[in-house]
């Protein structure tokens, strides 16, 4: 799995890495910011997901998301949904995050099997030793996903 | 490797415990010997069988089966049963792939009737059978209404619906059918996500394998079961698609508060859970049971396309090809069942919830449950192994409801993880390698051919062994594959 450093809003370091995991996949991934974190996240998943390099964004899709503690997971979760049901591939996420609540904007395209390919099914992400923490000042996460 | 816990020991030549400690309510059994002790690699699916032994209500002992692995909340190779009264109910237990299943139809075409065919079967079933992620068949779609008929009703909407016969419908665990399904209890997400999917296998391990019988361990057992040496078959693997993920993942949700609520202490987050008797649990074993019929109506549809597959080919009717159903059964599904439990000395008929999380059931003989057919033989257990090496059909035991509430493994279990996997493939072409040991495979995706490959798993055939030797099934039949339709 390739890092893609050149993504316009990233930082030019790590967005995330992978994980070995005897059944599913593992990401660890980490953002200057929660919203980073969140949006790198997406990028890591969907990297799995479908290859739609060939497609610049089209749409925006409004995002209002609650979470105890796991906001994360369900971010992520609701955009395997979109996935599911309309084929939306996250392209850029503009996000605000505040006591529990998410929202904001996902950027991407529609898939399009002329110009994209799709990888590998991810059933969901699992809440599986999973982790949003502080740490040398930056913000890190661990998920596992079920594929 | 990293040391396993010092609580493990050897119980016998089949089994290893791992005695009650911490928070533990019982025992940890898993089901292994020594060869497979030695590759189960890290601690964690030892750990995750700890973590099911705390849960409330919990009866008997903490079980896995010898294709243990790591998995996310309980392992797979699960098995766990708990108390009607005190005992919970967690969608964790079941997976997010609810009523992933397998079932087996036998023909009567020979292997040399079919060999040389056998790349047009593969072609054919591919087109005819949308698999991978994404396909769909554009002559399926439903409208909620009718959705909401499937998940009441299961297998048999789609017999009734022109997908298969009336007979299909006796040859299934629960016969297709899980009466306490309620679709009132199914999120508008959910419907969403099961609109286009029915009648789709999906990627990963799921697949439609062509394959034929080489080798029968018990000749009157696989003579009730109609099956004979050389005889071609025809295994489908697959589950609830988008649908039973979206319920999973919505009732973890409600799990989370639940937990709290009843005061639960959760090992692992993805463990939450509800007392069975709560609004919560009754609500999820309610939409858990529409999935499971939602799984048991795609398989139905599947094999209703495979049967027209085979049609077109041999330019027949099904019925002289054969393709009756021997049995379909779950992998991942949570169950109220009658179990013998012992208290103090004695045994008493209790009802209990039992979770099989990638492990099959395997009722013994004498069971009313199961078909007239195969009431004195016991319930056919259907265990796919790797696309490459074989798959096999046992039955069930008395034994194996005395000692795993009726359980046995469900396939061959991982044993390289999926990054391991693409980098053993590197520079290798697996469809390639598959070809020249005689089995044609389709996928869809390139990254599942790699991550599917044969070495990825343990080899099945070990694993049967295991279960075959501690009395909790034992083999009928072996299938080697011919080719196989993968997502």
């Amino acid at each position: 799995m390739k890092h893609k450093k050149t993504v316009p809003h990233n930082m030019d370091t790590l967005r995330y890495r992978l994980i070995d995991h005897e059944a599913d996949v593992g990401l660890e991934v980490y953002g200057k910011t929660l919203e980073e974190l969140f949006s790198n996240a997406a990028y890591g998943v969907f990297q799995f997901i479908v290859d739609a390099e060939g497609k610049e964004p089209e749409k925006g899709k409004r995002i209002d998301i609650e979470g105890n503690g796991e906001l994360l997971i369900n971010f992520l979760n609701e955009l395997l949904y979109l996935w599911d049901t309309e084929g939306f591939i996250p392209k850029e996420c503009s996000l605000k995050i505040s006591d529990n609540k998410l929202t904001g904007t996902v950027v991407g395209c529609v898939f399009d099997p002329e110009k994209c390919t799709i990888k590998q099914e991810v059933k969901a992400v699992t809440y599986h030793k999973f982790y949003v923490k502080g740490e040398d000042g930056r913000y890190k996460a661990q998920i596992i996903l079920d594929v | 490797m990293e040391e396993k816990s010092k609580y493990i020991k050897r119980l016998d030549e089949n089994r290893y415990i791992i005695e009650k400690h911490g928070n533990m309510n019982v025992d940890g059994i898993v089901y292994v010997n020594d060869e497979l002790f030695q590759i189960l690699g890290t601690d964690e699916s030892i750990k995750q069988v700890e973590n099911v032994a705390c849960l409330p209500g919990i009866v008997g002992a903490s079980m896995a089966m010898p294709d243990i692995h790591w998995g996310y909340g309980f392992p797979i190779g699960g098995v766990a049963a708990f108390d009607m009264e005190n005992g919970v109910v967690s969608p964790g237990g079941v997976g997010y792939d609810i009523n992933c299943g397998v079932r087996l139809l036998r023909s009567t075409l020979t292997v040399n009737e079919v060999k040389n065919r056998i790349k047009d079967i593969i072609e054919l079933l591919h087109i005819n059978i949308p698999s991978g992620v994404g396909s769909h068949r554009k002559d399926l779609k439903l409208t909620k209404e009718e959705l909401k008929r499937v998940l009441k009703k299961g297998a048999r909407w789609a017999v009734e619906n022109g997908f298969g016969e009336k007979e299909d419908l006796e040859y299934s665990e629960d016969k297709g059918e899980m009466d306490s399904a309620d679709p009132g209890c199914v999120s508008d997400k959910a419907f969403d996500r099961g609109k286009d999917q029915l009648g789709t296998v999906g990627s990963g391990n799921h697949f439609v394998e062509v394959g034929y019988i080489s080798e029968i361990y018990d000749k009157d057992t696989a003579e009730r079961l109609g099956l004979f040496k050389n005889q071609i078959t025809v295994m489908i693997h697959t589950g609830s698609r988008g649908f039973g993920y979206q319920i999973c993942d919505d009732y973890i949700r409600e799990m989370l508060k639940a937990s709290e609520k009843y005061g639960i202490f959760l090992p692992d987050r993805q463990l939450c859970c509800a007392p069975i008797e709560s609004p919560e649990g009754q609500r999820y074993l309610s939409a858990m049971a529409a999935a499971a019929n939602y799984a048991f109506a795609n398989r139905q549809i599947i094999t209703h396309w495979v049967r027209e597959t085979f049609e077109e080919l041999f330019r027949t009717a099904s019925k002289h090809l054969g393709l009756t159903l021997v049995y379909d059964v779950c992998h991942n599904i949570a169950k109220i069942e009658k179990h013998k439990i012992k208290e103090g000395k004695k045994e008493k008929e209790t009802l209990v919830c039992v979770h099989r999380k990638g492990a099959t059931r395997s009722f013994g003989a004498g069971e009313n449950v199961l078909p007239n057919k195969y009431r004195d033989i016991g319930q056919p257990v259907l265990i796919p192994g790797d696309m490459g090496r074989a798959s096999y059909v046992l039955c069930g035991t008395e034994k194996a409801m005395e000692d795993t509430f009726g359980s046995t493994c469900h396939g061959a279990g991982r044993v390289l993880s999926r990054n391991q996997a693409i980098k053993a493939s590197k520079g290798r072409s697996i469809s390639r390698e598959m070809e020249e040991k005689g089995i044609i495979v389709k996928a869809s995706s390139k990254s599942t051919l790699v991550e599917e490959m044969p070495e990825a798993y343990k080899d099945v055939s070990k694993v049967v062994q295991v279960v075959h030797n501690a009395g909790i099934s034992r083999l009928v039949a072996k299938i080697i594959p011919l080719g196989c339709i993968k997502g």
